[in-house]
């Protein structure tokens, strides 16, 4: 079969007359060097500002955590993971146990304000006892638990994916602009029995600069293999520079603590599910 | 050499094919332009840490696949592309050419890309879910369903190729 398949596309394609190829490569150097000018001058400046940031920190207070708090720096994705992260990662505060109920759930650890523009790191989340059997969770359960992480603001357009994993989107306005939120939810598969959930999730956050749609992207990995990517975007525009580009809607750290939040799951509380769907029963398939 | 040098080598070797793959993700070679070219810049970015991987091409090739996965979120990636004028040959070769493309192009953009790889890159199950940032049972399950659907769309006398 895959023969047969990669023989009529192989003949389609000879037969398809493609206009030059022009100087895509010249164009990915000059493209790639000018990325490269602007990373060497946004590092210089992050790099003053941070000194400042640790000084300004260091003279308040500095509380190390315990060991298993601990946020450190660990390699996720070739592609993702920085070749010149931070040889260690900040230490967290303890995280604080408490009960939790739906829109109020409390975070411990300590998440920096500001990252490198790739980087890796463990967060200590905690783990979430259900209040009830878990139910497999659906969209509304989903965007109820995402309006209630999100930070004040007016959220709208709620929406979900007709097709692939569990997806939702909604666009926050904080006052400063618009921008669109996405989240996804998945498990990946495991060699042997499925590992407990565990407490600690190992968290890649990316930029994408250039695509005010989802500026920065956060994914989350539980030991179980649940996965929780959110999208943050600064705009509403589906092209980028089609629409105002504003602010990003939820700060790095915001956006950090929302995906690893230990409520997110293929399973998830009853209640949260049971409210979401009636509160969010008819989901939009949003239009790309 | 420099690397400069050793990814402008690399990259005027492999830029053809990497838009023809992109073609066939996006059926409009204007924009398999784009997209190969976005990518070549990543490449360039990452160009040490890619020299390092064991097959260079797959690296590039994964970097376009995802350059691509990123652009289906974008307006353009879902705006119809305008007909082609096609000068007709053989009539039979014709048909059957129009056919897999618009098959194809009817799939959802991730599940176009599981199938190309899978298929037309010969990619194993594993290396797609790691090219595609998905769980393997996702590809499985996607793809499965990718060839359901490339079935009901395809016309008789090519049901043959999947067995």
């Amino acid at each position: 079969m895959t023969e047969d398949l990669r023989a009529l596309l192989r003949a389609e394609l000879n037969d398809e007359r493609p206009p030059p190829l022009g100087d895509v490569v010249g164009a990915a150097l000059r493209d790639g060097r000018r990325i490269q000018r602007r990373r060497r001058a946004g590092l210089v400046l992050a790099g003053s500002v941070g000194l400042v940031g640790f000084l300004l920190a260091g003279s308040v207070a500095l509380v190390p955590g315990p060991r298993s708090d601990q946020l450190a720096a660990e390699s996720v994705d070739e592609l993702i993971t920085p070749a010149a992260a931070p040889p260690e990662a900040p230490r967290a505060q303890a995280a604080a146990k408490a009960p939790v109920s739906p829109g109020s759930v409390p975070f411990g650890s300590a998440v920096p304000e500001t990252l490198a523009p790739q980087r890796s790191l463990a967060i200590r989340s905690g783990t979430h006892d259900a209040a009830g059997t878990p139910t497999k969770a659906t969209a509304g359960a989903m965007l109820y638990l995402l309006t209630k992480l999100l930070p004040a603001g007016a959220a709208s357009k709620p929406a979900t994916a007709d097709t692939g994993p569990l997806s939702v989107e909604v666009i926050l306005d904080r006052g400063a602009g618009p921008g669109t939120i996405r989240l996804e939810l998945d498990q990946a598969a495991t060699a042997g029995p499925r590992p407990a959930r565990g407490d600690t999730a190992t968290v890649t956050v990316a930029d994408f600069p250039d695509d005010c749609t989802r500026s920065t992207t956060v994914t989350s990995r539980w030991p179980d293999g649940t996965t929780v990517r959110l999208e943050v975007g600064t705009c509403l525009a589906l092209k980028s520079g089609d629409g105002p580009d504003g602010p990003p809607v939820l700060s790095q750290k915001e956006a950090i603590l929302l995906a690893s939040n230990p409520r997110w799951g293929l399973t998830m509380d009853p209640e949260l599910v049971a409210v979401g769907d009636k509160q969010f029963g008819a989901l939009p398939v949003p239009t790309p | 050499m420099t690397d400069d040098e050793q990814f402008a080598e690399f990259a005027q070797a492999h830029a053809e094919r990497l838009r023809t793959t992109a073609f066939m993700l996006c059926r409009d070679w204007h924009l398999a332009q784009d997209l190969t070219q976005n990518a070549l810049t990543k490449l360039f970015l990452n160009w040490r840490r890619a020299v390092q991987s064991d097959n260079l091409v797959a690296y590039a090739q994964k970097i376009l696949f995802r350059v691509f996965l990123d652009h289906r979120r974008l307006r353009s990636s879902s705006e119809t592309t305008p007909g082609v004028l096609r000068e007709p040959v053989h009539r039979e070769s014709h048909e059957l050419r129009l056919t897999m493309l618009d098959a194809l192009a009817r799939l959802p953009e991730r599940d176009r890309a599981i199938v190309i790889l899978r298929y037309f890159e010969d990619y194993s199950v594993e290396r797609v879910a790691d090219v595609l940032d998905l769980p393997t049972t996702v590809v499985k399950s996607q793809t499965r369903r990718s060839l359901a659907k490339l079935r009901e769309l395809l016309a008789e006398d090519q049901l043959a190729l999947f067995g």
